[in-house]
C-alpha cells in the first residue's frame, strides 16, 4: 500500500515473480537459438532476435489478458494476478525489444527519418493485404509504454482510480491492434496455416475466458434482490461463511462479511485497482481484498495506519431472520457499529 | 496458513503447488508453439552479407545499366553492382567519379552474395576508392535479348542478396522501398516454384533508375514488359512505359494466394 514514488515494495513472493519471469524468459531465449541453430542455421542474428522478442511478447500479452477472467472463475489463479504489473512491464521492454530493432531494421540508415518512414514507405492505407502493418505495431507499443511508466502506485493514485484504470484498459485496443499487426504482417511471410491458427487459437481463448468470467459477474448482478422499507434483504446470518462476504447490487456492490460473531457491510470495490472486497476474506480482523491484500477495517471501511485508503460503509439490520442492508452509503470511513450477532439470538 | 492468498504474507504449499503447475504448464506450451513455429517456419536463403571483412577490387566504373564495377578474371568479365551503406546507392561515394568520364578504379568493400551473383557494399564515406585512372580500354555494350513481357517481385536487391533474411515480401516491403529511394537499383526476380531463379535491373528509355514511380510496386508481383539486355553476368529490363505494370492479385491467409 504505497502512496510515494519511491521504490517497489519488495517482498519474498514479488521476487519470487520476478524470478520466475527472468528464468521463463532466459529458457525461452536459449531454446529459441538452439532450435534455430539446429533446424535454420543460415537465418541472421537480426531477424531471429526480432522474431525471438516479438512472439515472446505476443506470448507474454496472452498471459496478462487471460490472469484476470482466470482469477475471476477460479481463486487459486490469485498469486499470478498479485505481481501482474511486473509481468506487464516486462512484456513492454521485450515488445521494446522487438520494435527497436525492426525500426533499426527496416527503416534506419536510408533517405527519410526512420519515424517518418514508418508512416510513408508504405502508403497502402486503404488496402486489408497490403497494409502498412508496422504503424499498428508501433502504436500498440505506444500504448503499452504508456500504461508500463504509469503501472507504480504512485500514478494510481495521483490519476486517480478511474483514470488509471481506464488508461489501463486500452491493454484491450493494443490487444486488438497487435492482431492486426501479426495477421497483417508477419503471418504473410509464411505458408503454413498452423501460424494463422495459433494466433486464433490464443484470440478465441482470450476472448472466450472473458466472456465466461463476465457472464458469472452478470449472474450476481442480475439476481434482484428484496427490497422493504428502504433496506435490500442480503440473506440468513447462518447463510454467511465466517470470514467471508455475500455480495450484492443495488446500484453499487456491497460486501457484507461476517467475523466474530459481527456483521459489517462495505463497498465492494478496493480502492487500489477496484479489486472485488467481497471476494476476499477477513485476516487479522481485516478485510483483505484478494488481489493485491490491500485492508481494511469491516468496523469504519478505513485501512489500519499508517496507510489512509477509505472506502464506503453501510448500515445493516436483522428483521424476521434476515439480515438487511441499507444501500444508502454512510459514506468513506465512516464508523458504523457492527451488527453484533448474539443479540439477535 | 490459509487458502486464501495475501501476496505480502506469502503462499500456503497447495497455492504453491498449483501456481508451480501453472507455471510449468506455460512454459511446456511456449516450448510446443516455439518448436511448431520453427519446425514451420519458412526456410532462411544461404545468402550471405560478409561483415566485418572488406575486400579491395579492381575493375572499369560503370554507370549503365547501374552503378557497378566490371572486373575480369582471364577470358571472364563479372558485373558487381556497388551500393551504399545502408539504404543508400553508391553515389556518395562516388560523386567524383560519376558522370566524369570512364574510369577504372580499385575500391573497397563489404561483399554480398547469392545465387552466383556478387554485390559490393562500398565502404561508407570517401575510404570507399582507392585508386582511379581514366581509361578508354573497355568495351561493355550490352547485348539486345529482345522484347519481353516477365512477371516477378520487384525488391531491392541489397537485401535480397544477403544483408537481410528474408529480403523480400510483404515483411520486407517497407525497407525495400526506402533502399530504392535511396537509389539502390531495383531489381525484378523471377520465381518459379517458389524459388528465385533470374534477375533483371530495370530502367527505363534512357537507361537510368525509375525509381519514383516504382516505389508502389515494390515488393508486389508485377507484370513488365520492355526490351531485355544482358550485360555479362546480368541482365536488364528497359521499361517501355510504366503504363505497361499490372499488379497480379495479392496474398491473403498467411501467405496464400
Amino acid at each position: 500500500m504505497s502512496v510515494g514514488y519511491t521504490s517497489i515494495l519488495w517482498n519474498a513472493e514479488k521476487k519470487r515473480y520476478d524470478r520466475g519471469i527472468l528464468i521463463f524468459v532466459l529458457v525461452y531465449l536459449v531454446a529459441f537459438y538452439a532450435l534455430h541453430a539446429i533446424l535454420h542455421p543460415n537465418a541472421t542474428f537480426e531477424t531471429l532476435l526480432i522474431r525471438a522478442f516479438g512472439i515472446l511478447a505476443f506470448f507474454f500479452l496472452h498471459v496478462i489478458l487471460v490472469i484476470g477472467p482466470l482469477t475471476r472463475l477460479n481463486a487459486a489463479f490469485l498469486p499470478l494476478l498479485y505481481n501482474r504489473r511486473h509481468l506487464g512491464v516486462s512484456m513492454f521492454f521485450i515488445a521494446l525489444i522487438h520494435g527497436a530493432f525492426s525500426i533499426q531494421q527496416f527503416h534506419n540508415l536510408g533517405d527519410m527519418n526512420p519515424m517518418r518512414s514508418i508512416f510513408l514507405s508504405n502508403m497502402e492505407y486503404l488496402s486489408l493485404n497490403q497494409f502498412p502493418f508496422q504503424t499498428l505495431g508501433f502504436f500498440a507499443l505506444i500504448i503499452l509504454g504508456l500504461m508500463a511508466v504509469s503501472s507504480h502506485d504512485f500514478w494510481l493514485k495521483n490519476l486517480g482510480p478511474m483514470v488509471w484504470k481506464s488508461l489501463h484498459m486500452l491493454v484491450y485496443v493494443a490487444y486488438a491492434l497487435i492482431i492486426l499487426h501479426v495477421v497483417l504482417g508477419a503471418i504473410q511471410n509464411e505458408k503454413s496455416l498452423t501460424f494463422f491458427a495459433i494466433v486464433l487459437g490464443g484470440f478465441t481463448s482470450v476472448t472466450l475466458l472473458h466472456l465466461v468470467a463476465g457472464r458469472m459477474e452478470k449472474r450476481v448482478d442480475e439476481e434482484k434482490p428484496i427490497v422493504d422499507n428502504g433496506f435490500v434483504m442480503v440473506c440468513r446470518p447462518r447463510e454467511l461463511e465466517e470470514n467471508r462476504a455475500k455480495i450484492i447490487r443495488w446500484g453499487e456492490r456491497i460486501a457484507v462479511f461476517k467475523y466474530d460473531g459481527k456483521l459489517s457491510a462495505v463497498s465492494n470495490v478496493c480502492k487500489h485497482q477496484g479489486g472485488p472486497l467481497g471476494e476476499g476474506k477477513i485476516v487479522d480482523g481485516c478485510i483483505t481484498c484478494p488481489w493485491h491484500g490491500y485492508q481494511y477495517l469491516p468496523g469504519n471501511g478505513q485501512s489500519p495506519p499508517p496507510f489512509n485508503e477509505k472506502v464506503a460503509t453501510y448500515e445493516l439490520k436483522i428483521q424476521d431472520g434476515y439480515v438487511w442492508v441499507n444501500p444508502e452509503s454512510k459514506g468513506e470511513g465512516v464508523e458504523v457499529e457492527p451488527l453484533n450477532l448474539k443479540d439477535y439470538e | 496458513m490459509s487458502d486464501f492468498y495475501v501476496g505480502w504474507s506469502g503462499a500456503s504449499d497447495s497455492s504453491r503447488r498449483f501456481t508451480s503447475r501453472f507455471y510449468y504448464s506455460f512454459l511446456v506450451l511456449m516450448f510446443v508453439i516455439l518448436s511448431l513455429f520453427v519446425w514451420l517456419e519458412r526456410p532462411f536463403s544461404t545468402a550471405t552479407f560478409a561483415y566485418g571483412d572488406q575486400v579491395e577490387l579492381e575493375g572499369y566504373l560503370l554507370e549503365e545499366p547501374v552503378i557497378a564495377l566490371r572486373i575480369q578474371d582471364g577470358d571472364n568479365f563479372e558485373i558487381l553492382p556497388l551500393v551504399g551503406y545502408g539504404k543508400m546507392g553508391p553515389h556518395a561515394a562516388l560523386e567524383n567519379l560519376l558522370g566524369a568520364g570512364n574510369y577504372h578504379v580499385k575500391l573497397r568493400g563489404t561483399l554480398i552474395s547469392h545465387k552466383g551473383k556478387r554485390f559490393l557494399e562500398l565502404t561508407d564515406g570517401k575510404a570507399a576508392v582507392l585508386t582511379s585512372t581514366t581509361s578508354n580500354e573497355m568495351s561493355h555494350d550490352p547485348t539486345a535479348i529482345g522484347a519481353m513481357e516477365i512477371t516477378g517481385e520487384i525488391m531491392d536487391p541489397k537485401c535480397f542478396f544477403g544483408v537481410m533474411k528474408p529480403g523480400y515480401g510483404k515483411v520486407h516491403r517497407s525497407c525495400a522501398i526506402r533502399c530504392i529511394s535511396g537509389q539502390i537499383p531495383p531489381v525484378l526476380a523471377i520465381r518459379e516454384n517458389n524459388e528465385f531463379v533470374d534477375f533483371y535491373f530495370l530502367t527505363n528509355m534512357e537507361g537510368m533508375i525509375p525509381k519514383e514511380d516504382l516505389l508502389r510496386y515494390v515488393g508486389k508481383e508485377i507484370t513488365i514488359s520492355g526490351d531485355a539486355f544482358k550485360i555479362d553476368n546480368w541482365k536488364s529490363v528497359r521499361l517501355e512505359s510504366l503504363e505497361m505494370i499490372s499488379a497480379i492479385p495479392e496474398i491473403a491467409i498467411c501467405g496464400r494466394t
